[in-house]
């Protein structure tokens, strides 16, 4: 870890999607910085290209123009498998849709970050169990994926996001799929989390009752961020 | 609408496996097996080189020439004749043995099978009342007692179908022939010795040396005994010609074909005359005939002395050919004049060589006399 | 346009979707097309060599209703003329028939009498040729036109043609068209032929077309010493010549029906699968279930129309080139014509059609009701599928261990061959079946040893197995199958083998073994010779010969053996001593096909027709033998001499007491009469396994294409896997796999599918070559074979399991790992 304040900095990002003949500019030049720690809630409509943002930040898509610099390391400048192996051990994602390894128990699902970083043996198996305990789950570790609620799903999947240890954590509408209730726990224990681990959160959302926990709101309008009042 | 687009395309796909299916399961052609696999022309069109030719006027000997001559090329026992049951019923036979003899020599090989004689029969009989013509062809080699000519004593055949003499003499004779369609069960007895027909028998049929036949005939025979249609059996009675030849050549160049009478008149005088058509049209020198007087002295005819003139002709529906049926034919030096028509008109035969032969009728005048009389005549080379 | 847009709607929806995933379509119709191509190119194969064998038959026989046939010598030609010229049966015609040889080329010469063949035969058909040679020149011979083209022969050249022992100058006098059937046939005049066979006297035989009265008369009134035969009955053992290959070449036909049935299936479900959840979508609109039904099997024939167009297109060549495999394989060892023609028989294209529509249809109307009966918007996530799947592994599991008790049933003893065939698809269906519940097991079982190994990686590949189950099982099962027909037949033929092998080493007892090289007697003076040469101790005689009965040629071997030749030979039934007594005294052995397809058994009388008219001989024992499928009948020269005539020796048995110098002697012989072929017992025995080999070298393409078509099936269910598993890919992705990783993973998967389909593949392999050896091949044939379990066919099928698994994996693993993530997360 650096010492800098600034955590996530993009450059000049664009990317746009070939949907039939026209192509539709999603990103257009963006800058964004992101400071260490900090609860960044990314706004927009649907389509406004917020997934679109969370996955270059993640490295999981590629950019056409510009460049996103994790504590200064140029992520589109680095091979694939370095890219891989940085979000191994820095980043954690939570989805819309959870995407839990259904063929994997929830305790193995949280387990799978911990064995890509070569941790085994028992005291990881203790962690996951106390990720498991942090979110809330403790007893469901050999229940299946899809033996669970939608809510209990997505504590998994916050608990698999966060045992290795990432310095930054991207979601992705973890609440889309949750009832406004269950919602707003998923989201206070997400806040929590972070924050008491001193997480670096962004998240992408569609709905305001969120503003309210985050440090900073940019809205994406046009593939360009507007900063917004909280 | 795009729906009714693949809708028309699903339709399209089950059309095309269907068409597939149908080409493939359309019955076929299939080559047909059977039906004479050569063509008898083949069997005369070969070299002539090396057999024995008919060049001079030789002794006839008989009964030795009643047999084959193997030397010859070609050789044949042509009996035709006209025939009536007690009722009346007329009809027509024709009973033809060919000989052809594939190589010159004669040839030593270990096998029994092995021959150079090739043996064609054609066999053909016409119901004249009841309008029914038949005619079937067989061929066999010259070898195993299949097919065969002997002199003494007299035989000709090939296979169950023969002509042979009763005892020592060639006649009288009993001709048998029959297929499953009809049948001739014959008795035939000489009542006229035979006739030398051209030069003492040596008949030129063209301009080169050799380029003739030895021909003689037996111009009256009786007959009497059976003919079979079917399973309908007659008992008939006629009288009978043959005709002997035998020559190593075939047609010159520019004869199209023959045309040849054989009559028998009733009041006991026989007439034969052929004429050679050439392609151009015009009278060929060696055209030819004899007149056998009641008293059975004979007279050659020459070419220039007979002229023949067809007046009517008649198609035949199996084959399309046009054949004249009706001749006139005019003898100044027999101050003759007669008309020729057929008994019946479907006489065709339709085989491995393709001719008309048939029964026919003659009447007109001879030396200011009424004559009539029945005989038979052949008609080749039309196409 | 009011209503219809609705229905057009739904159908677009379903076939956008298909043709969204281009690849899949493009699997979809290459899966149906290559199970139809092979059902088609074996079953044209199959049904092209039995049409070629009938159409050889009606060349050689044509509209032939009898046959008059004599001793071993034949007629005596004087029947002919007898027949047709005083008893005026005209529908007769004359045959010498004689092998004879062009360069390598092995030809039959038909001598006949052209003008004969018209009614009988037609032998000569359409085409030029000089009738007038052909009948009075010594050496003429007419050719079928593909032939004289073959042998680059026009009218007027001249070949070299060997036949009886000697080489003949022939001349060509024409060429006629060629004849399916006919295609290593040429003609010669009866005088002719006689002469080349040097049989001047004598016909092989005369068939005739007689009405049934004919034939009762004539067949009393015959000379002595002949027989009238039924061409019916002949033509009929004519065709069983041809039945080894049939039998074989119909069980692979139905392994690969099996297999493309599977194929069709895999393709159609997976189809439909990928598509639950717009099944579900519509349903919710309002659409009806009979809609969706409709259209799904709408497509379905689209799929399946193209497909089967595009498989029979592709089988019909395929066959054509089997057939040139089983074609020098017939030619070489059971009758010396070729198939040269694929004839494309109507059936079998039906077959392909209903496989490849029908199948279609029926493998989509399973899913399509499955997907249209569910409930509107229940939730169509993964588990309820698999749990339904769960459901139809029981449903599966229950019917595969029923047919496998019913296939067992019907091993009862019998003798009918269906049923063994019956049997054999049943126990296979049913093994297969097993296959899925096997690997829930077995992926159960190995998910704990490599988790320990390999930790949650390792769990996730054994997982990952059973949770595809749906898409991957279908595929699994085919591969298992498709591997165990490749050890079936791998351990069926190695056995077979064995035996052989085991009963040459038998058999083969003299030191050295000597025949002229075109099998022409040996003279008297030559076998002399042979006796007085150094450092022999015992020789033996004997010759083949095709005796001509009712029922078919009988092959007779004619023996003079001392007792160390008759030790070599293994009895399956009879006491050997008590059989040698016999033997010498007039007695005869069968072989053991031959007792099977004539039901003898020692004790029992044959009854032959001999010199004399029919005389029984009593069978002394039933020995090993291999050679010949249909059996042979082994006799005492001295028995063969009183009831047949002299018997001319063909090949002689040496054997040695000082093999060095007999060897050497022979070497002397040799030079001196190079017509003589000598090989020792190994070189004879070396010799007799490449036939062998050869023999089966067809079934060894035809396992290849097997197998071939359950990689593509693997390869078809993977790749569609791949599409489906997407997000899961991706979000491991986002997880930290690496691309890598990511391919190893799925490629595992892959090849723990192939262990598996290896392994369960081997019992049902064993189970299948245990019912080909005992039933299939005894019920057909009459061998008995001990079964032998070779490490070979069983190392060969599992490595071929996981080999192709593991091949079939790579594009799927690397498209898939290749993909930007992002993609994969965005579909939903």
């Amino acid at each position: 870890m650096t010492d800098s304040a600034l955590h996530l900095r993009l450059r000049g990002i664009a990317k746009s999607y070939r949907a039939s003949a026209r192509a539709a500019n999603v990103l257009h030049r963006l800058d964004l910085d992101v400071r260490r720690g900090e609860f960044l809630v990314l706004l927009g409509r649907s389509g406004s290209g917020k997934s679109t943002l969370l996955n270059l930040m993640g490295g999981l898509d590629y950019p056409d123009a510009g460049e996103v610099y994790i504590d200064e390391r140029a992520l589109f400048a680095m091979s694939e498998r370095e890219r891989t192996l940085l979000r191994r051990r820095e980043i954690g994602f939570v989805f819309q849709a959870f995407n839990l390894v259904p063929t994997l128990s929830v305790r193995e699902n949280v387990l799978l970050p911990l064995e890509l970083n070569g941790e085994l043996g028992p005291e990881a198996e203790s962690r996951a169990a106390s990720w498991l305990a942090a979110v809330g789950l403790e007893g469901y570790g050999e229940a299946f994926p899809d033996e669970l609620s939608g809510g209990e799903q997505q504590r998994v999947a916050i608990a698999r996001a966060l045992v290795h240890g990432p310095s930054l954590i991207l979601a992705d509408e973890p609440t889309g799929n949750l009832d406004l209730s269950t919602a707003q726990k998923v989201l206070d224990l997400l806040d929590d989390l972070c924050r008491r681990e001193g997480k670096t959160l962004v998240m992408a959302t569609h709905s305001r009752e969120v503003m309210g926990l985050a440090d900073r709101v940019v809205s994406l309008e046009d593939g360009r961020v507007v900063e917004t009042a909280v | 609408m795009r729906g009714q687009g693949l809708k028309r395309i699903a339709v399209l796909a089950l059309a095309m496996a269907l068409a597939v299916l149908v080409y493939v399961l359309w019955p076929r052609q299939q080559p047909q097996a059977g039906g004479p696999a050569f063509e008898a022309a083949e069997l005369l069109a070969d070299e002539e080189a090396g057999f024995a030719r008919a060049v001079e006027v030789r002794e006839f000997v008989f009964p030795a020439d009643h047999g084959a001559h193997p030397d010859y090329r070609n050789e044949w026992w042509y009996f035709t004749g006209n025939l009536e049951d007690a009722a009346g019923r007329a009809f027509g036979f024709e009973f033809t043995v060919f000989r052809f003899a594939m190589m010159p020599e004669p040839i030593e090989r270990a096998s029994n099978w092995a021959s150079r004689q090739l043996y064609m029969a054609h066999f053909a009989v016409t119901d004249i009342d009841g309008e029914r013509f038949y005619a079937a062809e067989r061929f066999a080699r010259g070898a195993m007692g299949l097919a065969g000519a002997q002199a003494a004593p007299f035989k000709v055949w090939l296979e169950d179908w023969q002509v042979s003499a009763e005892a020592d003499e060639a006649f009288p004779a009993r001709l048998q022939a029959a297929t499953d369609e009809a049948g001739l069960d014959l008795r035939l007895e000489a009542l006229q010795p035979p006739v030398l027909q051209g030069e003492r028998g040596l008949s030129p049929k063209g301009a080169g040396p050799g380029n003739a036949s030895y021909y003689f005939s037996m111009p009256r025979l009786a007959a009497a005994g059976e003919v079979r249609f079917g399973g309908e059996r007659y008992e008939v009675k006629g009288q009978a010609w043959l005709d002997r030849e035998w020559g190593s050549s075939v047609l010159e160049r520019g004869q199209a074909g023959w045309d040849w009478f054989s009559l028998q008149f009733d009041n006991g005088a026989e007439m034969m005359v052929f004429q050679l058509r050439r392609e151009d049209g015009s009278t060929d020198p060696y055209n030819a005939g004899m007149w056998i007087a009641p008293d059975g002295s004979t007279r050659p005819l020459r070419a220039q002395e007979f002229e023949l003139e067809p007046l009517a002709t008649w198609e035949s529906l199996a084959t399309g050919v046009e054949y004249p049926l009706r001749w006139r034919l005019r003898i100044p030096a027999l101050n003759a004049e007669l008309t020729v028509a057929p008994r019946l008109e479907n006489q065709e035969l339709d085989l491995s060589v393709r001719y008309w032969e048939g029964a026919i009728e003659v009447s007109g005048e001879i030396r200011n006399e009424n004559v009539r009389g029945l005989g038979y005549m052949e008609l080749t080379g039309y196409e | 346009m009011s209503s219809q847009p609705r229905a057009s709607l739904v159908f677009k929806a379903g076939w956008r979707h298909l043709r969204g995933f281009g690849l899949q379509l493009v699997l979809a119709i290459v899966g149906i097309a290559v199970g139809v191509a092979v059902v088609v190119g074996i079953d044209l194969t199959n049904e092209s060599a039995s049409r070629a064998f009938a159409m050889s038959t009606d060349a050689l026989m044509g509209r032939a209703t009898h046959q008059v046939v004599g001793g071993p010598q034949g007629v005596p030609e004087s029947v002919y003329p007898w027949l047709r010229v005083e008893q005026g049966l005209r529908d007769a015609a004359p045959v010498l028939e004689l092998s004879v040889a062009v360069g390598e080329r092995e030809l039959t010469l038909l001598g006949i009498d052209p003008f004969a063949e018209d009614g009988v035969r037609g032998s000569l058909g359409e085409g030029e040729f000089d009738i007038g040679r052909l009948i009075a020149q010594a050496g003429a011979v007419v050719l079928p036109d593909d032939l004289a083209a073959e042998l680059e022969a026009g009218y007027g050249d001249r070949l070299q043609l060997s036949a009886a022992g000697a080489v003949h100058t022939v001349e060509v006098v024409g060429t006629v068209a060629s004849q399916p059937g006919a295609e290593s046939l040429l003609w010669a005049d009866i005088a002719t032929a006689q002469e080349l066979a040097g049989r001047v006297g004598w016909l092989t035989r005369i068939d005739l077309v007689l009405e049934p009265d004919q034939a009762r008369w004539l067949e009393a009134e015959l000379p002595e010493g002949l027989e009238l035969i039924d061409a019916g009955s002949r033509r009929q053992s004519l065709g069983e010549m041809s039945r080894a290959f049939e039998i074989n070449l119909t069980a692979l036909s139905l392994l690969a029906l099996l297999v493309g049935l599977f194929l069709v299936y895999n393709t159609m479900s997976f189809a439909l699968l990928r598509r639950r959840e717009l099944i579900g979508v519509l349903r919710a609109l309002g659409v009806e279930r009979s809609q969706l039904l409709r259209n799904v099997l709408l497509e379905a024939l689209i799929l399946g129309g193209v497909g089967t167009l595009l498989g029979i297109a592709v089988g019909i060549p395929l066959a054509n080139g089997l057939l040139q495999l089983v074609g020098r394989t017939l030619s070489d060892l059971y009758y010396a014509r070729s198939i040269a023609e694929l004839s494309v028989a109507p059936l079998s294209l039906v077959k392909a059609v209903a496989l490849g529509m029908g199948g279609t249809l029926l493998a989509a109307l399973v899913p399509a009701y499955a997907a249209a009966s569910t409930p509107p918007r229940q939730d169509l996530g993964r588990s309820a599928l698999e749990r339904g799947v769960k459901r139809r592994l029981g449903l599966v599991t229950g019917l595969g261990a029923v047919l496998l008790i019913l296939g067992a049933l019907l091993l009862l003893p019998s003798d009918a061959l269906w049923l063994g065939f019956v049997a054999l698809f049943a126990i296979t269906v049913g093994l297969a079946l097993l296959v899925p519940i096997a690997t829930v097991g077995f992926m159960r079982a190995l998910a704990r040893p490599l988790g320990r190994r390999f930790g949650g990686f390792g769990r996730m590949a054994a997982r990952g197995v059973v949770a595809g189950l749906s898409r991957t099982g279908v595929a699994l099962t085919a591969l298992a199958v498709a591997v165990s027909a490749v050890v079936g037949m791998g351990l069926m033929i190695g056995s077979f083998r064995a035996s052989v092998g085991d009963w040459l080493g038998s058999v083969l007892r003299a030191d050295y073994y000597l025949a002229r090289q075109d099998d022409a007697p040996l003279t008297p003076d030559l076998i002399d010779t042979v006796r007085q040469l150094p450092g022999l101790s015992d020789v033996s005689l004997s010759r083949y010969e095709r005796l001509p009965q009712e029922e078919g040629d009988v092959s007779l071997w004619i023996v003079q053996l001392g007792e160390e030749a008759w030790a070599g030979f293994q009895f399956r039934a009879g006491e050997p001593n008590a059989a040698w007594q016999a033997f010498q005294n007039g007695a005869v052995i069968v072989t053991e096909p031959f007792a099977f397809h004539h039901a003898l058994a020692p004790g029992d009388r044959l009854s032959l027709r001999t010199q004399e008219g029919v005389r029984e001989f009593p069978v002394a024992g039933v020995y090993a033998d291999y050679s010949s499928d249909r059996g042979i009948v082994a006799m005492a020269e001295s028995t063969y001499e009183k009831w047949f005539g002299a018997s001319p020796v063909e090949s002689m048995g040496l054997y040695a007491h000082n093999a060095a110098r007999l060897g050497q002697a022979l070497d002397e012989l040799k030079a001196e009469h190079p017509q003589l072929q000598i090989r020792s017992n190994l070189d004879l025995r070396e010799r007799s396994m490449e036939v062998f080999d050869q023999t089966f070298a067809v079934t060894d393409v035809l396992r290849i294409l097997a197998a071939l078509v359950a990689v593509v099936g693997v390869f078809s269910a993977l790749s569609a896997l791949a599409l489906e598993r997407a997000r899961e890919a991706a979000v491991l992705r986002a997880l930290g796999f690496t691309p890598t990783r990511l391919a190893i993973l799925h490629v595992t998967e892959s090849g723990l599918m192939g262990l598996a389909a290896g392994l369960f593949a081997l019992p049902l392999g064993i189970v299948l070559a245990v019912v080909l050896i005992e039933v299939i091949n005894r019920r057909a044939f009459g061998w008995t074979m001990d079964f032998a379990l070779l490490p070979g066919p069983l190392l060969d099928g599992f490595w071929l399991a996981l080999l192709s698994a593991l091949v079939a994996a790579v594009y799927p693993a690397w498209r898939q790992a290749r993909a930007v993530p992002a993609r994969g997360l965005r579909e939903e």
